[in-house]
């Protein structure tokens, strides 16, 4: 990787990227107090939610109000008044369909996608845009090439790379003429998930990734957590990434170069932690479920959304000088179950599959039959190349979570390559139902 | 804050030279191909009159199937915004016929541009998938889809890049047509191969090379427009 002393670590927007605790809390205070005049009586579900709660915009005069009194908004309940009305956005709307400029989805993991409706800014789409701060944080400068081929599910990603005054490269790592274009182009950023970074895991078999990488000022990892043994792979190989995800589907979250959690964007939104069992606010350092409210989307907002992450936040500023709160995701929580009474989380089954060589890719998925289960079945993906003797391998991997869960699995052994061809939204579903 | 400074902070910051890199398919090989911000912009605004003709305007949908590692959906996305419509985006494999059945049933587009012959077949393969595709007004489907569609009912017209040039279909007329400001085709004689020549002005230049894509060149097109027009199937 390009060296750090090369890279500056200047601030796209350091009087908003550095506010005070005290000014971000006032400008909560005015913005949900505005966000809660702007989608009642407008937005038919919040309307409906809100008038079952007894609440009326007037009892909105900032955070504590919002908290005490506005109930939560889920993902069932998008869905459910989307396919009761068909209505799009799931009565969140507050603006017609002419405002709109871009619609784009979820993985749709866990069901039907639902959709993220943007009114782009001269042009540009909001998403990317956010997203700006970041890249520019970890130096990415115009003139830069950046790769975008990685996605096109939240519209253009080209629009990322050209307000940065970066220049759009459109492919991705899987194109077959990737070396070609990186030796030609010397890119600064390129984007990989958790599919890519098992292509990068196999690129690495014939080339020095090393090398091939050292144009790279950073990489972004977003779509799911990276494993230790995965994320030790990147640090041997000198690729430094800038590990991103969703905002509780209201922003982007970015790593900044202290890598000490990611930076979500309170003038995007305003986020809660709140214990899972009784929805009381968890203090900083605590895990919890993230609830989030849009602040910067006047097309469909969303107000108190139980976003099902979860996550421990900081608000202490970060060692770069940001103030915004920080997040690290700890999971999903229809992923927690419970095996023979013992708690079994897929991050717990990932960092013992990393232990045996043949599956340290963490390719793997964990079959559910309920929250409590007697049986512990696990789907792993084994590297095809490395494998010779199965049951040998099995006997390992039995092992490996025996000695991490004290739990005797049932496993089925598939190729990784079988494992991520069976994936129908670009994600590896960490547990799937039986 | 709130993203409208964001948007001041980055217009500040220089321009890129390049609005970006894409690519032109050649008939031997893949190449690459730099598309400068005065070649972004011929690209949008003859794509947008081409998208009028479909009467796409305000509130209309447009939704794209794409590899997320193409330049023309970026051309036709913009015109689309500017025509007052939005996008939507789904990918071009197989496995999207989820997502796309999502933006069918909730939000109707107007028009479907790039369907690949991969994700044809799975529509194919649903007869409820077809008939909600078959609603869609415009169909604008890659060549090896067209006939696909075609076999669950769905008439769809060929869209394609040609080179670093696209072939979209007019609204009106019977062929797919190429920006003539920008690009010149020509047919090899008994042959359906095409080469493509780019204007001076453009950032990536070709003269008269034969390109991966394969048609015939029509005389013009019975919707009277300027510039080449393609028959792709």
């Amino acid at each position: 990787m390009a060296s750090a002393t090369a890279r500056s670590s200047s601030m796209l927007e350091p009087a908003v990227e550095c506010m005070p605790r005290a000014e971000l809390n006032a400008y909560h205070d005015d913005k949900l107090a505005e966000l809660s005049g702007l989608a009642y009586g407008r937005a038919p579900l919040l309307t409906r939610l809100w008038d079952e709660a007894g609440v009326r915009p007037a009892d909105i005069n900032g955070r504590a109000d919002f908290s005490a009194r506005v109930p939560f908004l889920t993902k069932d309940m998008i869905r459910d008044y989307r396919s009761a009305y068909c209505a799009p956005f799931g009565g969140l709307e507050c603006r017609a369909l002419s405002a709109l400029d871009g619609v784009f989805t979820s993985s749709g993991t866990t069901g039907d996608a639902t959709f993220f409706a943007e009114e782009w800014r001269d042009g540009w789409s909001p998403h990317w845009l956010g997203a700006t701060r970041a890249l520019y944080g970890a130096g990415i400068r115009a003139g830069d090439y950046m790769l975008v081929g990685s996605s096109g599910m939240r519209g253009p990603q080209a629009h990322l790379a050209q307000l940065l005054g970066a220049i759009p490269i459109f492919m991705g790592l899987t194109d077959p003429q990737f070396l070609e274009v990186v030796e030609r182009y010397r890119p600064a950023f390129m984007t990989l998930v958790g599919f890519t970074a098992v292509e990068l895991l196999e690129l690495s078999k014939s080339v020095d990734v090393k090398q091939v990488f050292s144009c790279f000022k950073v990489i972004g990892f977003a779509g799911e957590p990276l494993g230790v043994a995965m994320r030790e792979r990147f640090t041997a190989w000198d690729i430094e990434l800038l590990t991103w995800s969703t905002a509780g589907d209201v922003a982007l979250c970015f790593e900044c170069l202290e890598h000490d959690g990611m930076h979500m964007w309170e003038d995007t939104g305003f986020f809660e932690v709140l214990d899972v069992e009784t929805g009381a606010p968890v203090e900083d350092g605590g895990v919890g479920e993230l609830i989030s409210t849009s602040l910067c989307n006047p097309i469909a907002p969303l107000a108190r959304y139980r976003t099902e992450d979860l996550v421990r936040v900081t608000r202490e500023p970060c060692a770069c000088g940001r103030t915004h709160m920080r997040q690290w995701p700890l999971g999903r929580l229809g992923d927690l179950m419970v095996v023979r009474g013992v708690s079994v989380t897929p991050s717990e089954v990932w960092r013992a599959l990393e232990t045996v060589p043949e599956t340290s890719a963490g390719v793997f998925q964990i079959v559910k039959t309920g929250t409590r289960m007697e049986r512990l079945k696990i789907r792993v993906g084994y590297d095809a190349d490395q494998a010779t003797d199965l049951a040998g391998l099995r006997a390992r991997v039995g092992a490996a979570i025996w000695a991490r869960l004290a739990i005797e699995a049932d496993l089925e052994l598939v190729t990784t390559g079988e494992l991520l061809a069976s994936s129908t939204t670009g994600k590896i579903q960490r547990v799937v139902k039986a | 804050m709130n993203l409208r400074d964001t948007l001041s902070a980055n217009l500040t910051l220089p321009r890129a030279p390049l609005a970006g890199v894409g690519w032109a398919e050649l008939a031997d090989g893949r190449v690459l191909a730099p598309i400068g911000w005065a070649d972004a912009e011929a690209d949008a605004d003859w794509a947008r009159s081409m998208l009028a003709g479909y009467g796409i305007g305000r509130g209309d949908h447009c939704l794209f199937a794409t590899t997320g590692s193409e330049y023309w959906p970026l051309q036709l996305g913009t015109a689309v915004t500017r025509l007052g419509g939005f996008i939507g985006n789904i990918g071009a494999a197989a496995h999207e016929d989820r997502r796309l059945s999502v933006y069918l049933r909730f939000l109707p587009p107007k028009a479907v541009f790039g369907l690949t012959e991969a994700l044809a077949a799975t529509v194919a393969g649903s007869a409820e998938l077809a008939a909600l595709v078959a609603k869609v007004p415009h169909v604008l489907a890659l060549p090896a889809a067209v006939p696909v569609l075609a076999g669950a009912g769905i008439t769809a017209r060929a869209i394609s890049p040609v080179g670093p040039a696209l072939a979209l279909p007019c609204a009106d007329g019977d062929g797919s047509h190429v920006d003539g400001s920008q690009f010149s085709v020509a047919q090899l004689p008994g042959t359906r191969s095409v080469t493509v020549s780019t204007s001076a002005t453009r950032e990536f230049r070709l003269a008269g090379a034969e390109v991966s894509t394969r048609g015939t060149v029509l005389p013009g097109c019975a919707c009277g427009r300027p510039g080449p027009a393609l028959n792709l199937l």
